[in-house]
């Protein structure tokens, strides 16, 4: 108790209340621009850390993280160019809100469901840290094999009616994803001799190119002719439109909740990370409506089931890296760097011998959710600014951001893949193929790779030995479910 | 780790305006001696992790010791392969060097493929650390020593192995072929990945090349072997492989190399620097206590040796692997 005490004072001195205020604010500005990330500020700063004490270098480095999760949703509602595979799902329900004349609408319902999913997995990861790790290390390669399909089935719910565009997209996403070196013998696929193609393509290349660069092509082609248009209706004045009543937010709850707890369950299992949370919360929030037919269509409930999910990864993705020492991905592999800097090893051991110091990383992160919730609230109405402003400006200034974002995480090769994958998001928006099913199909695909030849040379040609695997048999299962169930509607709209 | 030169590149920049403005000060002293520019450590491994952090460390301490800045640029890939290609194109004036592992320049050319490179196309300055490669397995497996797993083995079970690299996937299946057992060897991402197979139950036992000494108290994780050439730091009681007859064993350092032709007198100097900046106390303190890695430092003739003793072990290896 004692100790619980101790590391809640520490969190809560100024200079710390500062550094996460800080950290929160810098995650939100990068995570809201499109071509940068969270993750690009974190990399950045965890240099910077090296010389402040350790519970203020953690919580700044928990802040960006945090603040990123906000940050993210904003472009993806406004402008449609979600800068990360994450946010994608936001803006399926996001942006035709905005397009309603509701952004500040869909930009708050975003962030009471990101912070409300991001505090839920918190205090999981506060109260439940070592029994959920326990069981999270029980997930093998059969277990997480099975909830990447399981992640997969959801391409099936989204591609609609063009049920085949909608498989080649995934499909020629996971044929780019197997570039690189071979997991198991490390031969080259698809290298063509380039050194910086064999750890394959970078995700952030993909992401801010398809998603983000390839709709600013597309919106400079619609406005080519156009005078000084904005690209979006000017904000409705009506206050309902401008605000979520205590009773939408409550007819989100149930939505919150389940995203929430998808989002910690997913986070808890190293190497899934929020993507597939995001879709698979999507996919749930729909499945669970008595209204399917007006997700996609700007219902604040798709937003808010995308939100939750992907940011209570962000809280449970510390679940396996402070019980266990394994990081669950990129932005937490980068804080373990900063953490071992520090003098602290992550692991089974760590409570007892850093007690104090973890509960004053808790604290800090509580901090971190109401400067989150702050900075939002009051950020929101600079961000909706974005709205004013002529689409023949805004879009070029996006696509020069995008192209800087690359910049810095990848140097001038990176900058010419963005261009190359814009060129390509480009085209499967004209030729109307889902570049959302490009993308799962491009970030599932080298995880669904490896834990599949995992999963066969383990079972060394037995089948038998899934029947010893009960969670990867259950989740198979439900797979199994979703995909009848969309051929089902599919058969019946036919 | 994909996306992170940020910072190096962040850095790099900074340099550059600093030397532009020193060089704008310092016009008439232009004849000064080496070093009169910043020195950029190209690191071989993503921001953030053990390579990275001990390169930031030596870069502090050679400042001191050259009176320039010294400036680190990631170039993740392939190991460090992605750094030693860029490096060997690179001007060899003593103003770039590179920071990899020694599989980088002994292992990777005998793979072919993308690496253009061979082990003579670099000087090998010094190394920073060792790593502690070691086979572990679960504390509640069914065998607690080097000798059970083999009987265990040879009573027809097949073990599941969770190898790193194509080189720990070479090394086990050598030591497979030589005793007649069969392995189901499982690809793994990283060290870190290997515990939690092996914690968890999925995977009977693992290459770690330090990863598993977080996890040695209250037998999480017992060590069967050492597979180094001598016994491990925190486990002296458990035989190297070498001592248990096999005819290999692998250290593993960090290392800083350069691309072959700097002029002798500045190889001396930056040689000198970084051997002593490599042995820097702090150093040393995050190396050893913090990581877990001991802070060896070997002279350029040493690391050389080390590195083309390597290349002989490899080449063995492999010849046994393809006459099978």
């Amino acid at each position: 108790m004692d100790q619980i005490i101790a590391g809640f004072a520490d969190a809560l001195t100024i200079t710390n209340i500062v550094l996460v205020f800080a950290g929160v604010l810098l995650g939100q500005v990068f995570g809201a621009i499109p071509g940068l990330s969270a993750l690009t500020a974190i990399a950045i700063a965890v240099p910077l850390t090296y010389y402040l004490p350790p519970v203020g270098a953690l919580g700044f480095l928990v802040g960006i993280n945090k603040g990123g999760t906000v940050g993210g949703a904003v472009s993806a509602i406004l402008m449609n160019t979600p800068g990360s595979p994450e946010a994608a799902a936001t803006a399926f329900d996001g942006h035709p809100l905005a397009k309603q004349g509701k952004p500040l609408k869909a930009l708050k319902i975003a962030l009471y469901s990101s912070v409300s999913g991001d505090t839920f997995s918190d205090l999981v990861l506060i109260l439940v840290a070592a029994p959920l790790a326990a069981f999270a290390i029980r997930m093998g390669p059969p277990e997480i094999m099975s909830v990447v399909i399981l992640a997969l089935t959801v391409i099936a719910g989204l591609v609609g009616l063009s049920m085949l565009k909608g498989l080649i997209a995934a499909a020629f996403g996971m044929l780019l994803s197997t570039v690189g070196l071979d997991p198991e013998a490390a031969s080259d696929r698809f290298v063509f001799g380039i050194a910086e193609l064999m750890d394959g393509i970078p995700i952030a290349a993909v992401g801010i190119g398809v998603l983000a660069m390839g709709e600013v092509l597309h919106q400079i082609k619609l406005h080519s002719r156009g005078t000084d248009d904005t690209h979006l209706p000017l904000a409705s004045k009506n206050r309902a439109d401008r605000r979520i009543s205590l009773a939408e937010f409550r007819s989100c709850i149930r939505t919150i909740l389940r995203s929430a707890a998808i989002g910690t369950g997913i986070g808890a299992i190293p190497g899934i990370g929020s993507s597939a949370a995001a879709f698979i919360g999507y996919e749930a929030a729909k499945r669970a409506s008595d209204k399917p037919e007006s997700f996609g269509k700007g219902n604040i409930e798709g937003v808010a089931a995308v939100e939750a999910a992907n940011s209570a990864v962000v809280g449970s993705n510390f679940i396996p890296l402070l019980a266990l020492g394994i990081p669950g991905n990129v932005a937490a592999a980068l804080i373990l760097g900063a953490f071992v800097v520090h003098g602290i090893t992550p692991g089974p051991h760590l409570m007892e011998e850093q007690g104090q110091l973890i509960y004053g990383l808790f604290g800090a992160m509580i901090i971190g959710n109401i400067c989150n919730f702050l900075i939002g609230n009051a950020g929101l109405r600079f961000f909706v600014m974005v709205t004013h402003v002529p689409a023949n400006i805004i879009f070029p200034a996006t696509g020069l951001l995008c192209l800087t974002g690359a910049f810095l995480a990848g140097g001038s090769f990176a900058m010419l893949l963005v261009t190359g994958f814009a060129l390509l998001g480009y085209i499967l928006r004209k030729l109307d193929f889902s570049f959302v099913t490009f993308i799962i199909g491009f970030v599932l695909g080298p995880m669904f790779e490896l834990s599949f030849r995992q999963t066969v040379i383990l079972a060394d040609g037995e089948l038998a030995y899934l029947l010893d695997r009960p969670i990867a048999l259950s989740v198979l299962g439900l797979a199994t479910v979703v995909v009848i169930k969309v051929l089902l509607t599919l058969k019946s709209r036919a | 780790m994909r996306n992170s030169n940020i910072m190096g590149r962040l850095a790099a920049k900074a340099a550059c305006l600093i030397s532009a403005a020193a060089l704008t000060f310092s016009a008439p002293a232009a004849m000064a001696d080496y070093p009169e520019e910043p020195i950029k450590i190209v690191v071989g491994f993503g921001a953030g992790g053990g390579a990275d952090t001990l390169s930031r460390l030596v870069a502090k301490a050679l400042e001191r010791e050259l009176g320039q800045p010294v400036v680190i640029e990631n170039k993740p890939g392939g190991g460090g392969i992605v750094a030693a290609t860029g490096l060997m194109r690179a001007e060899p004036d003593g103003y770039t060097i590179g920071m990899a592992v020694d599989s980088t320049f002994s292992l990777a050319p005998l793979f072919g493929g993308q690496v253009k490179y061979g082990v003579g196309d670099f000087d090998y300055l010094t190394t920073v650390a060792s790593l502690q490669n070691a086979i572990v397995t679960s504390g509640d497996a069914p065998f607690a020593t080097w000798d059970e797993l083999m009987d265990h083995a040879k009573a027809g079970n097949k073990v599941s192995f969770a190898s790193l690299s194509p080189a720990t996937k070479m090394m086990m299946q050598y030591i497979a072929n030589r005793d007649g057992v069969d392995l189901k060897i499982v690809p793994v991402k990283g060290g870190k990945e290997a515990m939690k197979e092996v914690l968890g139950g999925h995977m009977q036992i693992g290459w770690s090349a330090g990863a598993h000494q977080a996890y040695l108290k209250n037998e999480g994780v017992k060590v069967l072997a050492s597979a180094g050439t001598q016994r491990l730091g925190l486990s002296p009681d458990v035989p190297t492989l070498l001592e248990m007859g096999y005819d290999f064993g692998v250290d593993g350092y960090f290392m800083f190399f350069a691309p072959k032709g700097i002029p002798a007198d500045r190889l001396q100097q930056l040689t000198d620097a970084l051997y002593k900046a490599a042995a820097d106390p702090e150093v040393a303190k995050l190396a050893q206590q913090k990581m877990g890695f001991p802070n060896v430092v070997l002279t350029p003739q040493e690391t050389t040796d080390e590195v083309l003793r390597m290349v002989g072990v490899y080449e063995n290896l492999m010849a046994a692997a393809a006459g099978k």
